[in-house]
């Protein structure tokens, strides 16, 4: 079966403590020095924690002069390190910035969904340490489940999905008092 | 991947924080490889914070104490590596002359606090106790003055088991940022939410938690009494509670709503900076919604009129009929490692002497003023006061005073700096422990992981070793037993009362799993329907203690000299000054110092980024300053323990009440007053 692998992302859940972005480098800690998580402040209102989005249509793919990128069945976009000659093209050719330079290696570093992880039936790192499940993960991402009703494909401060058909989507904000110091 | 085995250990973190958690550590050559959760602990649940997840670079750092050190002259940085024996000599040498010289153990003092919350941390402790008589902290500069001022409106202390939160119907936090100090407790908030309950944050600062919040209510610091009176009035007058149930459930209920009667909604709104709405929907909230949890953080009680905010807030529970409720309540401080036997203390005071106490939130002053004997010995560990107490200015002048300072730590802290002797302490990785949390209601076992990193030594080892040594030198010098080794005080500390209130049989069931303290509520729900009005809205203790009977806010004096109140949080990635290690973390950090409201950068002329110093009495300190739009334009917030350490600022003589110091209150590390001016120009 073809599936695509994707996040499922609240933002009204997350609180920026970072613990995705540290589980990550703690998984990958043999090769990187660098998470392949980040979070992002939107207008100091919410936080997306983002990576590599497991594109339908990868802008990276589409670009890198080596064929280094591949579409796996399970929708991971997989990068063969081997193949890449440190061009940097996709570095800027991602709309999301989700590529790292490795700087041990000379070489592109992404996010490959904790492969090592999936294989053995586990969560992916970040997922599995997001304890507000503002971050969670799907099998299928697109396919018609009970939370396509309630989910969009984009936020704002997100890179608009058209280019890439990221795989990811978003449960929206609710609306918040907030009730500012008169002064 | 399968090349070499991976051993799993279980261990417990024991930072100062609420969540203690449970963590699994991947072990492979003896190596930590890697931290992660531990999914049998009920609270949390498999996950950690980030700095957590940063475990193996914690244990690994090369900034790691390898061998103990001596330095030539103090705060010289003349180190030199001496052997452990070299180490327990100079110091018992000097421990047995000082007993001869002053014919007592009293010139020999220690100083520590919540460095490692483990139990058998207490052994530095129980090996001065060995001793007789000595020189001791006592107190508590955290969360004291909150404490103290719950149980003047209740007469015993219960803070619910934190994983009932998720079935509140509303949950009221009161300056405290779960988002960056309880990361644990926000997935039972959330769970309550996804039930349809409200997140309500009041907090001066408009922290990650409050952004999360469905309402938020900035206030200004140390104005939450006063808010709480106006909403305990609000309720009142609109018939959300009964008044003769209140009167025979609180002493002192009709003079306390005379008190509100009179109390000028305007007043509370210029006061508080709250509007009249938001005090009306958080009004209807409190009255309609049952049962509700509120949250009292330690941040609101940091100031020297706090206990008044505190008891006000309570007071406000209590009439909303909150205050002791199933799945609701007040939530503040679980006291268990109080109620723990700590065997490893207590067994070593055994012929009942009275210590030297000295009050910790003015240590250095309080030792350099004692005389007959004067202190001259100092050991500090789990502890870093020259970074983190309020009083920096007059532990460099104790410090220069003592004749032999001994620091155990786990790397070269501010306080290790300006020692004699540094020894490297142990991780949590590299010994066995027992822990207790004060949040929530678990008790865990830490296994021994790997073996200590370079010569590092358990405080137990050292006690054991250095009690030897001091025997050889001096027959009977300590009665420290020191045949007894970790796993001994571990079999001794759980008792047959400690094994029927957690439910186990031996401490060997924790290796397992950690396991949770019986329910309370039913035993404490007996004692309140045994007391006539057990709530106390009229205390004569607190009358005693120079405070108004009631729970009414009082305001805290201004400061003429300097306009701005300073603000000191914790970093995202840093427990207080621990975690500087870890280099994982340097990217995330933020790169600013000091943060204040846009406005006030424009009238000092100052844009983010640039160099602003921020001063007071004590001295000043310059960072780089972020302008926003929502910190209170009177308030100045830099994070605890950067590069320098902000407490430089805070003065040395605070009162943690009006006209009143006592070790139970916490340090005013809030009520501190600073003034601002452009960075790069010299006065
Ligand atoms: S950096 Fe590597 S992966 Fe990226 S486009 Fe160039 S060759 Fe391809
Ligand atoms: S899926 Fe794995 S590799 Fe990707 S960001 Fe999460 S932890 Fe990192
Ligand atoms: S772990 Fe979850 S809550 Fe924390 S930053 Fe990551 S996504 Fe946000
Ligand atoms: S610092 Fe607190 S939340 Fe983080 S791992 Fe330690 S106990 Fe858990």
């Amino acid at each position: 079966m073809i599936l695509q692998y994707g996040f499922l992302f609240q933002p009204d859940r997350c609180v920026s403590c970072h613990s995705c972005v540290i589980a990550c480098l703690n998984e990958h800690r043999q090769t990187t020095k660098q998470s392949f998580r980040r979070i992002v402040d939107v207008n100091g209102e919410y936080n997306l924690s983002l990576s590599c989005n497991h594109c339908d249509s990868p802008e990276c793919f589409r670009v890198c002069p080596e064929n280094a990128f591949s579409k796996r069945r399970d929708g991971i976009v997989d990068l063969d390190q081997t193949r890449c000659n440190g061009c940097g093209l996709c570095l800027t050719a991602c709309p999301y910035g989700a590529l790292q330079f490795n700087d041990l290696l000379k070489k592109v570093d992404k996010c490959n969904f904790c492969s090592d992880r999936q294989k053995l039936g586990e969560l992916p790192a970040c997922v599995d340490a997001c304890t507000t499940s503002a971050l969670l993960f799907k099998n299928d991402i697109h396919s018609d489940r009970p939370y396509m009703q309630r989910t969009v494909l984009t936020v704002d401060g997100f890179y608009s999905p058209l280019l890439t058909r990221p795989s990811i989507r978003f449960v929206p904000m609710e609306k918040k008092r907030r009730y500012w110091l008169k002064e | 991947m399968m090349e070499e085995e991976v051993t799993l250990y279980k261990n417990v973190c024991p930072r100062n924080c609420f969540s203690t958690c449970s963590m699994i550590t991947h072990v492979k050559a003896g190596k930590v490889v890697k931290v992660v959760g531990d999914p049998s602990h009920g609270f949390t649940k498999g996950k950690l914070c980030a700095k957590g997840y940063g475990y193996s670079q914690y244990v690994n750092s090369p900034e790691r104490l390898k061998y103990p050190l001596m330095q030539t002259k103090r705060g010289s940085g003349n180190w030199q590596r001496i052997t452990w024996d070299e180490a327990y000599d100079i110091i018992s040498e000097k421990m047995v002359a000082l007993r001869n010289r002053h014919g007592s153990n009293q010139s020999l003092a220690y100083n520590k606090f919540s460095g490692n919350l483990g139990l058998l941390h207490f052994a530095i402790e129980g090996l001065f106790e060995s001793f007789g008589s000595h020189t001791k902290p006592v107190g508590n500069p955290c969360l004291g003055t909150g404490r103290q001022a719950l149980k003047y409106n209740l007469p015993f202390e219960y803070s619910p088991p934190p994983e009932e939160m998720a079935y509140a119907k509303l949950v009221v936090i009161w300056g405290s940022n779960p988002a960056r100090t309880n990361i644990q407790q926000m997935k039972f908030i959330h769970a309550a939410r996804d039930q349809g309950a409200k997140l309500i944050v009041i907090d001066p600062i408009f922290t990650e938690t409050a952004k999360v919040a469905d309402m938020y209510i900035q206030i200004r610091p140390g104005t939450d009494g006063l808010l709480a009176m106006g909403l305990t009035k609000r309720l009142v007058d609109s018939a959300l509670v009964e008044e003769w149930e209140l009167r025979k459930q609180i002493s002192g209920w009709d003079h306390y709503a005379d008190i509100l009667r009179n109390l000028d909604m305007k007043e509370v709104c210029e006061e508080t900076g709250v509007c009249e709405e938001a005090i009306a929907e958080l009004t209807s909230l409190y009255g309609t919604r049952t049962p509700v949890a509120t949250w009292i953080g330690y941040g609101l009680q940091r100031r020297k009129m706090s206990v008044q905010n505190v008891r006000a807030i309570d007071a406000l529970v209590t009439v909303s009929g909150n205050r002791f409720i199933k799945r609701g309540g007040l939530y503040y401080f679980h006291p268990e490692v109080e109620n723990m036997p700590l065997k490893i203390l207590k067994d070593n005071n055994q012929k009942n002497e009275q210590n030297r106490e000295v009050n910790i939130n003015h240590f250095a002053s309080e030792l350099l003023k004692l005389d007959d004997p004067p202190v001259e010995f100092l050991w500090i560990h789990s502890r870093n006061p020259l970074s983190q107490d309020q009083n920096i200015r007059e532990w460099d002048r104790l410090m220069s005073q003592l004749e032999m300072v001994v620091v155990s730590d786990v790397t070269m802290s501010h306080t290790a700096k300006m020692a004699d002797i540094v020894l490297p302490a142990t991780t949590q990785f590299e010994e066995m422990d027992l822990h207790v949390s004060y949040w929530n209601h678990w008790l865990s076992y830490n296994q021994k992981a790997i073996e200590p990193v370079y010569e590092a030594k358990s405080d137990l080892q050292v006690a054991r070793e250095l009690a030897m040594k001091l025997n050889e030198k001096q027959p009977g010098f300590s009665r420290f037993p020191v045949e007894l080794e970790a796993k001994d005080w571990i079999e001794k500390e759980v008792t047959d009362e400690v094994k029927e209130n957690y439910s186990i049989k031996s401490w060997q069931d924790l290796i397992e799993k950690p396991a949770h303290f019986r329910s309370q509520f039913e035993e404490f729900q007996q004692i309140l329907k045994a007391k006539p009005k057990p709530f106390t809205f009229f205390s004569k203790k607190a009358v005693e203690d120079g405070l108004s009977p009631f729970p009414i806010y009082q305001r805290d004096r201004e400061n003429a000299n300097h306009p701005f109140l300073l603000l000191t949080p914790q970093s995202l990635l840093k427990l207080h000054s621990q975690f500087g290690q870890v280099d994982w973390f340097e990217a995330y950090e933020s790169s600013f110092d000091i943060k204040i409201n846009r406005e006030v950068g424009k009238q000092i002329g100052v844009e983010t980024g640039d160099v602003l110093v921020v001063y007071n009495e004590q001295g000043d300190m310059e960072g780089l300053v972020e302008l926003d739009a929502s910190t209170p334009k009177n308030v100045v917030i830099m994070n605890q323990a950067g590069k320098e350490p902000v407490n430089a600022l805070i003065s040395t003589r605070l009162e943690s009440y009006p006209g009143k110091e006592s070790p139970e209150l916490s340090s005013p590390f809030f009520d501190i007053y600073v003034s601002l001016r452009k960075g790069g120009v010299r006065r």
